[in-house]
């Protein structure tokens, strides 16, 4: 058994559970009074032992896995793993900062995250191919759009959660103390803005990469495959939520809803389109679905 | 021991009726005559005075009766002293003495210890668990340090309130939750708003119900405040009594209520119409035209100003009375679950405040008693002196033997008159028990037999008089002369 990727998908289903735990305890958090404090301090360990994990399995990765196999965005588990470090940190200095009790509809997503990159390292191991420059910087375009994507998932879940409770005339705050609707709309709209202005790049390199390639695995009529038109799906939803200011229609429960239908496709296009097709004309970045971390040491 | 000597007097909201209450509620000025008067009668007393809407406490600990040991551990008599707080709260209040009495609470010792701690806790608050009056108790130490009235007792025993009410509430959350209307409407508004230096307020309505909402509301500092009702001369006073700034208040005639509803964040209705004000047909056309910005509408009339369909309309909150009172109830049922584990807190603290005070007086006993037995020391000693400067040689030594017996029976008679008195009486078998053991172990007899050294023994004549009877180091052990009787 290869090593790196026996210990990654054994560190990574200990930080999922960890996560789900989590998960579980700040949904506790949310309905029940914590006067004791105990499942805030247990929530917040947890959060910072996953932080602390993600962040040292990124690291073992990095000195492991041997460097023709391992750059930072080498492969999909490499980018999830990347995604879910940068995600439970910057949830942590935005909660901190502005958004109270953002955690607690981040966690949910952090277990997501880290449960498909299990998939992305057991079952489905990608390696990307990134020798072209357009190539890197299309994957940092996207994975790191896709990090802000989540936070304004995170955001858009707890926005309707909090005007749920309002509908409801519910006490502010039984439990949890939460921040405001309009607190968590403009970090909908600030983490959306710079999420767009990331994957407008991202998608941008990605064309020129399809465009400058002779032969394109997706057809001459790439224009049409599901990964191009959920892309360009995506990058219309968060253009809309960006601009709710303007386009008022969208503002409030819309643009939160807008923002999670956004990670959800996200989501569609990482597994769905990459990770499960296995036809080699609709993958010209990967080099083989199938192959594994072992395989491509071996080679 | 001695009992504490501490003492509280005063009125609260349980025994006295609002009329009286607000008439001992002391100002700064009578404060300071009441502080003042209360030196002219008691001199050196500790005291603090403690006068807010529902309460006025004095408590007071006389330095001299807590230092000196009692010769029983019968509490101080305070009689006095209650007499005289009840008469200068009655003078300086000018309250006929008939109406005060009756509504007078008087604590002692312990008592007076564990009403303190019950008070700072906001256990014995007309809202139960309520914060402000651990700022109260607070001020009125400082208050008191300030003018030099708190002593040992008094410090310890406040220091002692405020840090375990401190406790109660981080424990328990007894403060947690909203307890008016005015910041319940806060709350729910600041669920919507994060920010409020760009949001306008419009309240609908002059009355009094509006008043203390805004009140509320204006700590948050809006951008700007209208103020609208049929009567534009209630409003401008309204406007008046909040006392705003000229550019963040405004009064409009009810007649633009629409454009109002325009540039309104927050509305609070609160008029005496029969009628809904606010209709959902008069809100649906608005909320486009405000680029559906969330609007809060709070709801505080009776019949109701807004049609409870309002609330179903994309970007509006309606909160009625009673969405805003069932947050109240809430917050007392929390409260009332926490009364149990607030009073285990309590009576911890109580009995190691109770220690506290128990050790400082052994200290005092200490004290006490060696100056008492230098005292004796000192007497006798002038008294052989003077014998030895005009005696024989020869009759030295039974001068030292003689000054070495009366200095004993001086020091042995109280205690021993006691045991004696205590064994003879009968009535209180456990306390001559007590007094048995407390000499044995403190003066070591269980260890040891009668020794040859012993010189004294106490017997009795047959009168059934004490006397002391001298015995010699001599290996018999007989007693060769009696000395003196007492």
């Amino acid at each position: 058994m290869y090593m790196p990727e026996f210990v990654t998908s054994i560190l990574l289903a200990i930080l999922t559970a960890l996560s789900l735990v989590a998960s579980a305890v700040a949904t506790v958090r949310l309905r029940k009074d914590d006067a004791s404090g105990i499942l805030r301090r247990l929530q917040h360990s947890l959060l910072g032992v996953c932080v602390t994990g993600t962040s040292l399995l990124f690291v073992y990765r990095t000195i492991y896995v041997p460097p023709q196999v391992w750059q930072p965005l080498g492969s999909h588990v490499d980018g999830l793993l990347l995604i879910a470090t940068l995600f439970a940190t910057a949830v942590l200095f935005v909660q901190r900062a502005t958004v109270k009790g953002l955690t607690a509809f981040a966690l949910p997503l952090l277990t997501i995250l880290l449960a498909w990159s299990i998939c992305a390292s057991a079952w489905t191991y990608e390696p990307f191919e990134i020798e072209s420059v357009w190539t890197k910087a299309h994957k940092a375009g996207v994975y790191l759009g896709s990090l802000f994507f989540c936070i304004a998932a995170a955001a858009g879940m707890m926005y309707l959660y909090i005007q749920r409770r309002l509908r409801r005339r519910r006490r502010p705050g039984p439990g949890q103390h939460l921040a405001s609707l309009e607190a968590t709309e403009q970090l909908i709209i600030r983490t959306a803005t710079l999420g767009f202005a990331l994957l407008t790049f991202g998608l941008v390199c990605g064309l020129i990469l399809v465009v400058d390639t002779p032969h394109t695995s997706l057809g001459p009529t790439w224009w049409l495959s599901p990964k191009v038109i959920l892309a360009a799906l995506v990058w219309l939803i968060y253009a809309i939520v960006m601009n709710v200011r303007f386009a008022t229609a969208f503002r409030g429960t819309r643009a939160a809803w807008l923002s999670i239908v956004g990670v959800i496709l996200i989501m569609a296009i990482f597994g769905v389109v990459n990770t499960l097709t296995d036809e080699e004309d609709d993958q010209p970045q990967f080099v083989d679905n199938k192959k594994t971390e072992v395989d491509v040491w071996q080679h | 021991m001695a009992a504490l000597s501490l003492l509280m007097v005063g009125i609260n909201h349980r025994t006295a009726p609002l009329q009286l209450r607000e008439r001992l509620a002391l100002n700064e000025q009578a404060q300071d005559e009441f502080y003042r008067v209360l030196a002219q009668h008691l001199g050196q007393t500790e005291c603090i005075l403690l006068s807010t809407c529902n309460r006025t406490e004095v408590y007071l600990s006389h330095p001299d009766q807590s230092q000196a040991p009692a010769a029983t551990d019968s509490p101080p008599d305070h009689h006095h002293d209650v007499q005289l707080l009840a008469k200068l709260l009655g003078q300086i209040s000018n309250l006929d003495m008939d109406c005060l009495l009756p509504a007078i609470i008087v604590n002692e010792g312990e008592q007076a210890v564990t009403h303190l701690f019950r008070v700072a806790c906001g256990l014995d608050s007309m809202v139960l668990g309520e914060a402000q009056i651990l700022g109260q108790v607070k001020r009125a130490y400082e208050d008191a340090q300030q003018r030099k009235t708190v002593g040992a007792v008094l410090h310890v025993l406040f220091q002692r309130a405020i840090g375990t009410a401190k406790s109660v509430r981080k424990d328990t959350g007894m403060d947690r939750g909203r307890v008016s209307v005015g910041s319940v409407a806060v709350d729910f508004v600041r669920q919507v708003f994060e920010h409020f230096d760009d949001k306008t307020i419009l309240a609908i309505g002059a009355g009094e119900v509006a008043k203390l909402t805004l009140r509320h509301l204006s700590t948050l500092q809006p951008a700007k405040l209208l103020i609208t009702n049929r009567s534009l001369s209630r409003a401008n006073a309204l406007l008046e009594r909040l006392a705003l700034a000229p550019e963040q208040g405004e009064v409009r005639p009810f007649g633009q209520l629409n454009e109002m509803l325009m540039a309104a964040d927050v509305v609070i209705a609160s008029t005496s119409a029969d009628q809904p004000l606010i209709t959902p047909q008069q809100i649906k056309p608005l909320l486009r035209r405000r680029r559906h910005r969330p609007l809060v509408i709070i709801d505080l009339a009776l019949p109701r100003n807004v049609d409870p369909a309002v609330h179903s309309l994309r970007d509006v909150y309606l909160y009625n009375l009673d969405d805003l009172q069932s947050v109240i109830s809430e917050t007392f049922q929390y409260r009332e679950q926490q009364i149990k584990q607030c009073t285990e807190i309590l009576n911890e603290s109580i009995v190691r405040c109770m220690h506290e005070f128990e050790n400082r007086d052994i200290g005092q006993v200490i004290r006490a008693l060696r100056q008492k037995l230098h005292a004796l020391g000192y007497d006798e000693q002038k008294r052989t002196t003077r014998k030895i400067a005009s005696a024989n040689p020869q009759d030295i030594e039974r001068i030292i033997q003689e000054h070495s017996r009366r200095l004993i029976n001086k020091i042995l008679h109280l205690p021993l008159a006691m045991l004696d008195r205590t064994n003879r009486l009968g009535s209180d078998r456990s306390t001559a028990g007590n007094y048995t053991r407390t000499l044995r172990q403190l003066f070591g007899l269980d260890d040891h037999k009668t020794k040859d050294h012993e010189l004294y023994s106490i017997k009795k004549d047959r009168d059934g008089k004490h006397i002391d009877v001298l015995l010699t180091p001599s290996k018999s052990n007989a007693p060769t002369s009696s000395l003196d009787s007492r």
